[in-house]
């Protein structure tokens, strides 16, 4: 099944709908081509009656472009005169005209409105139907081939097309490229050439009643064979459609009548179409045959006209490398408008068959006699076209005129399409004319200066679009194979004028055929990625829509599409809030972004947390310590210990009176030592206690001394051997015994393991100390004679401060000892724990501190070190007493305090 | 099992063999007299002598490795571990020195005597003010019925210890409180104590002899 691809959203669709079923857009052009049947126009259907209220919205060029959202302003109805196409403009002039002037005669060819020789200038070149031409151009693939030849023929015969007039009526007219080739006939009979369908002729639209027909139209009706208007529906010599091409082109002669002799009634559009199609045919020659086309191609009927025709024959096609045939076998009607000089181009359409708009259909065309042979050739409808040549006439319709007074041919002959276009084609106007005007439906007719509402035969037309199989007709091969945005609304004569229409300036001048030029510039990617037809490609506003030129301050600050169905236009909202063009949406990374400073929160959460499960330290209490209570018992006791060595005459206290700790056994068993007994000595105390060691153990060194006691020291510390010497040489009372090493006494030094060693030295003396401290042999000293074992010894005194010392040697040398006594001289502070051995008798003696000592001073009556320490001893310690007692005192105090003032802070 | 844990693992049973060994010999010594058994006791108790007078030499040599390293790492004491270097080395040379030298004996005996024992006997001189002044704050820091126990003691046997001033012994405290306290209170709670030390010696050798505790290292 044929598929129609839609203009604005790309999606195909099948050829039978008018409208999209996606986006509810047209999808066939409202050409004068074929009804909303979107059905090839036939030879001989109806035409289809077409409103021209849609015209009534084309604004005028002087507003200027038309923004989104601007509220529409009021302006005069003579300004809107612009908007219309350049073919209705010149039949309004012609109109107006025709009263003043009511004979104009106008050559055959010059009153055809598609005359691309036409004398007035061609009109300006709308720009949004560049497109057409350039479209019509591009597409010729998807133009049939006998409607491109026509094409051809109709290029050849004018060299210029008026394009303006595609531009006014835009697509509505479809393709006029067919049309400007009718000016190119011969034959005056324009409605002959123009009415070259690719079918069999079908009913002219003027054969429905000249009653109907304007004034300006009727003008349009070949009366002279030199002057054959090619019969335009309504668009610009380049909007004839394909099949035209190959319709002979009108020859020159007829073509420069045409011109020269511009009939009252010839419309603009129709002069327009002129311009254009010799535009389009630049290149071919004028005496190019009719239908470059294969003739295989072309239709029977169409090939005799371009066998009749001689003389210049259409341009082809912009698009469209086919030209029709010499027109051998086309119909006599169209042979005629070969004749009768340059066709006018086909109204550029779309690739759809171009509608023939209602006006077109309403009116015949001013019949101009042709020749004779023309006449007879030129059908009925043909004849009835008006032949307006005219400056504001522009190809708008895909009619062509064949000699003045060609008939119209019957309805029944024509297609229905063509049966509604309009009678008033100019001959020779140039393809590219009809092309430029019929080619792209967006062009709007506001290319034009307004001239006021539009009739209701123009607004009436509804666009048909072509099959989508077909290629447009009227597109000149500029537009044709120039890239063509996407998504034109390819309506000829739209019912409703787009907005895009509406917004487009009516002059564009100079500025289309630059836009024009400028549209080969378009990449050819666009279109080929879109596939959109022709006809819709030609109508794209692309550049021809913008003016840029004229609205700078405008299109600085918008935004031109590029890209989708709204290419070319500007103030385009953009496809969302914000955005003016889509992009790609930002990739953002999957992982985190962690900046420095939220590293650093981490962390330091991360410390808190694991520091939970952590237990802290607990920072002990440092209280403090009032230094002036330490200085003031530091001096008190200072001033009690020194004041009796300042005195030392002076006996504060009084001798002790108390017994010793042993109550005297030791003295007793000292006492019961023979003289030069062998006693062992064991230095095991530190240098911190020898004061006091000295002090206690000094009157019972001074007793065995006095017996000529022959002393063994050892020691277990390693600073006891030391002191042992230290002990000999300045204690008190032993010094004056003068007693020397090796002679009275002998040191064997420190014996090491602790207990062990103790065990050694009780087990085997000999072994365990076998030197002393000098390195001399001990056990052959005179002090060691006879001793070999512990037991040997008479007496053995420890000299410790620590209870654990003598401890060891009561538990390692008991057993070993025999009857040998251990006296031990302690310290004050391990009197407790020694006191136990002495009670259990592993002791025989026990002197304990100052006070056991200060007795056995006494006792011995030998004052020594503690007779000189007792009343500093004394003192001291009361001192210590008093302040030990005033502490606790008022320690008492204060709590007592602090307890009773608790219930009244609880209160 | 790789080889050092093979090793550890005859190394922990022979060490426990050892000890078990040499503490059987050593108690059926005590308890069997026998020539070979007292001449070996004599033999292993030689050889922990000589062990020991070498674990002092050993313990000397750590001493200096610990200093060292403090003064290597620049520590805040690092001073004052130069200067226990310095007097380390010093003292002993002076001691080997002394041994072949006798003249150099007096500066040996001079460093003990003017230096070392000065200073330890300073210590425990302040060690009276420190004890005195922490009897005067006691029950300020905790006043409960021991401390008040405590204080009273202190004073009782203070004053029955010394003769006051001019006064002489208090009489009944010096006879009869002070030795009340110390020869019979003081000297129960030591028996006690001694007791449980004995009792806690015998223990501990058993266990050792029976290789439950590893004193000398492994598990």
């Amino acid at each position: 099944m044929a598929e129609i691809r839609c203009p604005m959203c790309g999606k195909p669709n099948p050829a039978e709908l008018d409208v999209c079923q996606f986006c509810q857009a047209r999808l066939k052009p409202l050409l004068p081509s074929s009804p909303s049947t979107s059905q090839p126009i036939k030879a001989g259907e109806q035409p289809v009656h077409k409103g021209t209220a849609e015209f009534e919205k084309v604004k005028p060029v002087d507003q200027g472009s038309i923004r989104p959202g601007e509220a529409p302003t009021k302006k005069n109805t003579a300004e809107l005169e612009r908007a219309l196409p350049s073919w209705l403009r010149s039949l309004r002039g012609e109109q107006e005209a025709a009263g003043s002037a009511s004979e104009e005669a106008a050559p055959s060819n010059e009153d055809l409105p598609f005359d691309s020789a036409a004398a007035k200038p061609p009109a300006k070149r709308v720009g949004w139907l560049d497109g057409l031409d350039k479209a019509s151009k591009k597409e010729e693939e998807a133009v049939p081939d006998w409607l491109s030849g026509l094409r051809d023929e109709e290029k050849a015969a004018e060299p210029e097309a008026d394009h303006t007039f595609e531009a006014e009526t835009g697509s509505e007219l479809g393709s006029a490229d067919w049309v400007s080739r009718l000016d190119n006939t011969p034959a005056p009979s324009t409605s002959e050439s123009s009415f070259s369908k690719p079918a069999s002729a079908e009913a002219s639209p003027f054969t429905k009643g000249e009653a109907e027909t304007p004034s300006w139209l009727k003008s349009l009706q070949p009366e002279k064979p030199a002057t054959s208007e090619p019969a335009a529906p309504a668009g610009g010599e380049e909007k004839l459609p394909d099949w035209d091409s190959g319709l002979p082109a009108i020859p020159a002669d007829s073509q420069a009548e045409a011109e020269s002799a511009p009939t009252v009634d010839q419309p603009a559009w129709l002069d327009q179409l002129q311009e254009k199609s010799g535009l389009m045919e630049t290149g071919v020659p004028a005496n190019e045959p009719a239908g470059s086309a294969p003739k295989e191609e072309l239709p029977d009927w169409l090939n005799q006209l371009q066998d009749k025709t001689a003389g210049t024959e259409p341009a082809p096609r912009p698009g469209e490398g086919v030209v029709p045939d010499a027109g051998k076998d086309l119909p006599d009607w169209l042979n005629q408008l070969q004749e009768k000089g340059p066709v006018a181009e086909p109204v550029p359409s779309a690739e759809n068959e171009p509608a023939v708009p209602d006006w077109l259909a309403n009116f015949s065309p001013p019949t101009e006699e042709p020749g004779p042979s023309a006449r007879e050739a030129v059908p009925d409808w043909l004849s009835n076209l008006e032949v307006r040549p005219g400056p504001g006439t522009e190809a708008g319709s895909a009619f062509t005129q064949g000699e003045a007074g060609a008939e119209i041919p019957h309805a029944e002959e024509l297609p229905s399409w063509l049966s509604q276009l309009q009678p008033q084609a100019q001959p020779g106007e140039a393809a590219d004319t009809s092309n430029a005007t019929f080619g792209s439906a967006s062009e709007p007719s506001a290319a034009e200066k307004g001239v006021g509402p539009l009739p209701d035969w123009l607004a009436g037309i509804e666009q048909t679009a072509p099959p989508a199989a077909e290629a447009p007709a009227f597109i000149g091969e500029e537009k044709a194979n120039a890239p063509q945005p996407e998504a034109i609304n390819a309506k000829p004569f739209p019912m409703e004028t787009p907005d895009w229409l509406s917004k487009l300036t009516p002059e564009q001048g100079p500025e289309e055929k630059s836009l024009l030029e400028e549209e080969p510039s378009l990449p050819a990617t666009e279109l080929e990625a879109a596939a959109l037809p022709s006809w819709v490609q030609a109508m794209r506003p692309v550049e021809s829509v913008v003016d840029q030129a004229k609205t700078p301050a405008l299109d600085e600050n918008q935004v031109t599409e590029h890209s989708g169905p709204l290419a070319g236009l500007t103030g385009v909202l953009p496809s969302g809030p914000g955005l003016g063009m889509s992009r790609k949406p930002p990739a953002y990374s999957v992982k985190l972004q962690v900046s420095n400073t939220q590293q650093r929160y981490i962390s330091n959460l991360e410390q808190l947390v694991t520091g939970e499960t952590r237990p802290s330290a607990i920072k002990g209490e440092r209280q403090k310590v009032k230094s002036s209570w330490r200085w003031l018992i530091s001096a008190l006791l200072l001033l009690a210990v020194g004041v009796p060595f300042l005195f030392p005459q002076a006996r504060m206290t009084p001798p002790t009176a108390l017994l010793p700790s042993d109550r005297g056994a030791t003295t007793a068993l000292l006492n019961g030592l023979p003289a030069n007994a062998p006693v062992l000595i064991a230095f095991d105390y530190d240098p911190a206690l020898s004061g006091e060691l000295e002090m206690t153990a000094a009157p019972l060194i001074d007793q065995l001394q006095s017996k000529g006691a022959r002393l063994t020291l050892v020691s277990t510390s390693p600073t006891g051997p030391v002191l042992a010497e230290r002990f000999f040489l300045n204690t008190l009372l032993v010094n004056s015994h003068q007693y020397k090493s090796g002679e009275q006494y002998v040191n064997l030094g420190y014996i090491a393991g602790g207990p062990a060693g103790i065990s050694l030295f009780a087990t085997e003396p000999s072994v365990a100390m076998p030197v002393t401290v000098s390195g001399q042999s001990a056990w052959g000293t005179p002090p060691l004679q006879g001793i070999s074992r512990l037991s040997d010894f008479a007496a053995v005194i420890i000299l410790t401060g620590d209870a654990d010392t003598g401890r060891n040697w009561i538990e390692q040398s008991g057993q070993y000892m025999g009857q040998t006594p251990m006296v031990m001289v302690i310290s004050a502070q391990a009197e407790p724990m020694v006191q136990p051995y002495f009670d259990s008798g592993q002791l025989k003696g026990l002197v304990s501190g100052l006070p056991d000592a200060k007795s056995y001073e006494q006792s011995y009556n030998r004052p020594g070190l503690a007779n000189h320490y007792w009343d500093s001893f004394s003192l001291g310690a009361l001192i210590a007493e008093l302040i030990i007692a005033f502490g606790v005192i008022w320690s008492t105090w204060v709590a007592w305090r602090s307890h009773l003032s608790k219930p009244k802070q609880k209160a | 099992m790789n080889l050092k844990g093979l090793f550890a693992t005859i190394s922990r049973s022979w060490l426990t063999a050892i000890a078990i060994a040499f503490g059987v010999l050593a108690l059926i010594g005590y308890f069997f007299t026998s020539t070979i058994l007292t001449g070996l006791r004599l033999l292993l108790l030689d050889l922990a002598v000589i062990l020991a007078g070498f674990a002092v030499f050993v313990g000397v040599a750590n001493l200096l490795n610990v200093h060292s390293k403090k003064i290597k790492r620049h520590d805040k004491s690092a001073s004052y571990s130069t200067l226990l270097i310095i007097v380390l080395i010093v003292t002993f040379l002076l001691g080997l020195v002394a041994r072949f030298f006798p003249a150099v004996n007096p500066l040996f005996n001079g460093a003990f005597n003017y230096i070392q024992l000065p200073v330890e006997a300073s210590l425990m001189a302040i060690l009276a003010v420190t004890l005195t002044y922490a009897a005067v704050r006691l029950l300020r820091r905790r006043f409960n019925w021991l401390s008040v126990v405590f204080l009273v003691t202190a004073l009782l046997i203070i004053f029955g210890t010394v003769s006051l001033p001019f006064l002489g012994e208090v009489p009944g405290l010096s006879g009869l409180v002070r030795p009340l306290l110390s020869q019979v209170f003081a000297a129960s709670g030591a028996r006690g104590i001694l007791l449980g030390v004995g009792l806690g010696t015998l223990a501990m050798g058993l266990r050792v002899l029976f290789g439950a505790d590893r004193p000398y290292g492994g598990k």
